[in-house]
């Protein structure tokens, strides 16, 4: 078990968590200033929102450096402890955004903790759709295309575009949670192929 | 690397379809400085998309190296050098990045209806930018799997192009290479906004050349961020205290003038309208004689900070009727505006005066009442309207006294019933 956490990579994943954490405290009105192409003023893609994107591709890289050979034959349910341990480490970022929002530190962090929730469901959704190796370019690629295109006129995010959505929408929460679950449901099923890389 | 094979395995190609329409759909959107047909502002307009394509380059790039990584052939010894490897890989990389914004730019120009060439120092840029940030993101893919280094250099250099406008010092963000914020015409690019951003993706190219090589030391790698460190420091250095557009005024040189008298000069994009300005300045200064206002006999459309003493400002545009062009001319023989208002050092008590002045040299220079009350004041037009009624010597002695007045600044209104 300790081997298996070694391999994917835990202590890195929970050091990028507590990092978005320990990032979110420090930058709270820090934001991407965008042109709005659907009229009205400027967009600002608030970059507490994509900070944890980061967990993310850890979780991904974490997935990818077994040796599937090896993992296809073993004993334990590797497929199931792989997909436990991408929504554990998806939840651990969510506990400690939330506690960063409960000292008040930033109106956002919640909403980057249920980001993370989403994030690492693409990721793992990535992972079975496009091969481990291009796993964590599903949410990182989604993000950056809805930064650009899911602001309406007014300023506020288009209902599809969850991920730029404060904490009180709640089908930005159903999304994300839907994708988290999705990606988890996936994972339990092995890729037709192989392509993993230490 | 044959086309075939480029063609069968780059990510630059399945990439394409994506990015290109992506890109002129935002260059079509985005605004330019100006709405004239001046090919620099159309030209920055186009390159506004360097903060989609340049991150999406670097990820492919990534992706790159990271396939030449995961066969095993990278590290084996080779003939080429890792620069070679590098170019010869990122070559597609590249020429999509800078297609997608050459079509962007050309599609900007022809949108206006112009057939020219862009301007080549934003395509130069634009140029520079994607092989350094390309390289970049080879030398990144080379060290790091693909899952973790092609999503990382699209978020990092993503956020790199795009968020220090959101900064200040204001500077910072000419080390960019976004230039789409240039420029209007009395304006052109500002050399160290271009120098700037080159120097700075000139350290970071330097940098990804000595981190691709095959085996990395601590001291190739201590160049690497000492050049990165050095360029940032240098282009720091140039573009220090610059505002925040990436603009310098436009040599006098460009303007095209007439012979005559009134000697009147407009930037070349107005060319075709020279002789109607002619006219109506022409028309204007001789009303103006009636009523004892001398005029300046040589009018520019330069910025008015610009202009040499003793000539006159007024503006045109594509759009310009003959009223608003009149309207300029009255408004350009105002003095400038007392640094109290345009700071908070104290009180603009000239404001009323001020418009008083506007609003009477232009009724005399022939705008309509109906203007003067929208656009100024109708208090303004109600007071000219009584002045009209005095002899010229007393109306020309009320416009001086306004005149005077317009640079009064005074001390700010109480406000409250404290103190």
């Amino acid at each position: 078990m300790k081997l298996w956490l070694r391999v994917r990579r835990s202590a890195t994943c929970a050091a990028t968590a507590l990092g978005v954490a320990a990032a979110l405290f420090l930058i709270s009105n820090l934001y991407l200033p965008l042109p709005n192409l659907f009229g009205g003023a400027g967009l600002r893609v608030p970059v507490a929102l994509l900070l944890p994107l980061a967990v993310a591709i850890v979780v991904a890289w974490g997935l990818t450096t077994g040796e599937p050979l090896l993992e296809a034959v073993a004993s334990r349910p590797l497929l199931a402890m792989d997909a436990l341990y991408a929504v554990s480490a998806a939840a651990f970022t969510l506990l400690v955004c939330a506690l960063v929002q409960e000292m008040g530190r930033n109106g956002l962090a919640l909403a980057a903790g249920r980001n993370a929730l989403g994030y690492v469901g693409l990721a793992l959704i990535g992972r079975w759709l496009l091969g481990s190796q291009a796993g964590a370019l599903l949410p990182t690629g989604l993000t950056f295309i809805v930064s650009w295109v899911g602001y309406g006129a007014g300023r506020h995010p288009h209902w599809w575009a969850w991920q730029l959505h404060t904490t009180a929408d709640l089908i930005s929460w159903v999304v994300a949670l839907w994708l988290l679950t999705t990606g988890a449901a996936v994972s339990l099923v092995r890729a037709r192929y192989v392509d993993g890389e230490s | 690397m044959p086309l075939k094979s480029i063609l069968r395995i780059s990510s630059a190609v399945w990439v394409a379809p994506i990015l290109i329409p992506i890109v002129l759909y935002y260059a079509s959107s985005y605004p330019p400085a100006t709405f004239e047909p001046y090919t620099l502002a159309l030209s920055a307009a186009g390159e506004f998309t360097v903060a989609i394509a340049v991150p999406v380059c670097a990820a492919c790039a990534a992706w790159e190296a990271g396939r030449l990584r995961r066969a095993g052939w990278y590290p084996l010894p080779h003939v080429r050098s890792p620069l070679a490897i590098a170019l010869s890989a990122l070559a597609p990389v590249v020429a999509l990045g800078w297609l997608s914004i050459t079509i962007a730019v050309l599609y900007r120009l022809l949108g206006a209806g112009l057939v020219a060439v862009p301007d080549l120092r934003i395509l130069a840029v634009a140029f520079v930018l994607f092989v350094a940030h390309s390289l970049l993101g080879f030398a990144i893919g080379v060290r790091l799997p693909p899952v973790v280094s092609v999503p990382s250099v699209l978020v990092v250099i993503w956020c790199w192009m795009a968020l220090p406008p959101a900064l200040e010092p204001l500077w910072i963000r000419h080390l960019t290479g976004d230039l789409s914020a240039c420029c209007d015409l009395s304006s052109d690019l500002a050399p160290r906004a271009v120098a700037g951003s080159v120097i700075v993706a000139a350290g970071l190219g330097v940098s990804a050349v000595l981190l691709v090589r095959q085996r990395l030391d601590l001291l190739r790698f201590a160049l690497a961020v000492a050049s990165v460190l050095v360029a940032f420091g240098l282009g720091t250095r140039v573009v220090y205290g610059m505002g925040p557009y990436p603009a310098v005024p436009r040599s006098p040189s460009a303007l095209v003038c007439s012979s005559g008298v009134p000697r009147v000069c407009i930037w070349p994009e107005h060319r075709e309208r020279l002789k109607q300005a002619e006219r109506i300045i022409g028309e204007v200064i001789q009303r103006w004689r009636v009523h004892g206002i001398r005029a300046p006999r040589e009018f520019s459309e330069q910025s008015p900070d610009q202009l040499p003493s003793g000539t006159g400002s007024f503006m045109i545009t594509s759009e310009s009727r003959p009223g608003d062009i009149v309207d300029t001319l009255a408004y350009g023989m105002l003095p400038p505006y007392p640094a109290c208002a345009l700071a908070d050092t104290s009180y603009y008590t000239g404001q009323a005066a001020r418009d008083n002045a506007y609003a009477w040299l232009a009724y005399t220079a022939g705008v309509s009442r109906d203007r003067i009350a929208s656009e100024i004041s109708p208090g303004a037009l109600h007071t000219i309207e009584m002045v009209r009624a005095m002899p010229r010597d007393s109306q020309l002695a009320w416009l001086h006294r306004n005149l005077a007045h317009s640079l009064d600044c005074g001390a700010p209104p109480r406000l409250g019933s404290g103190g």
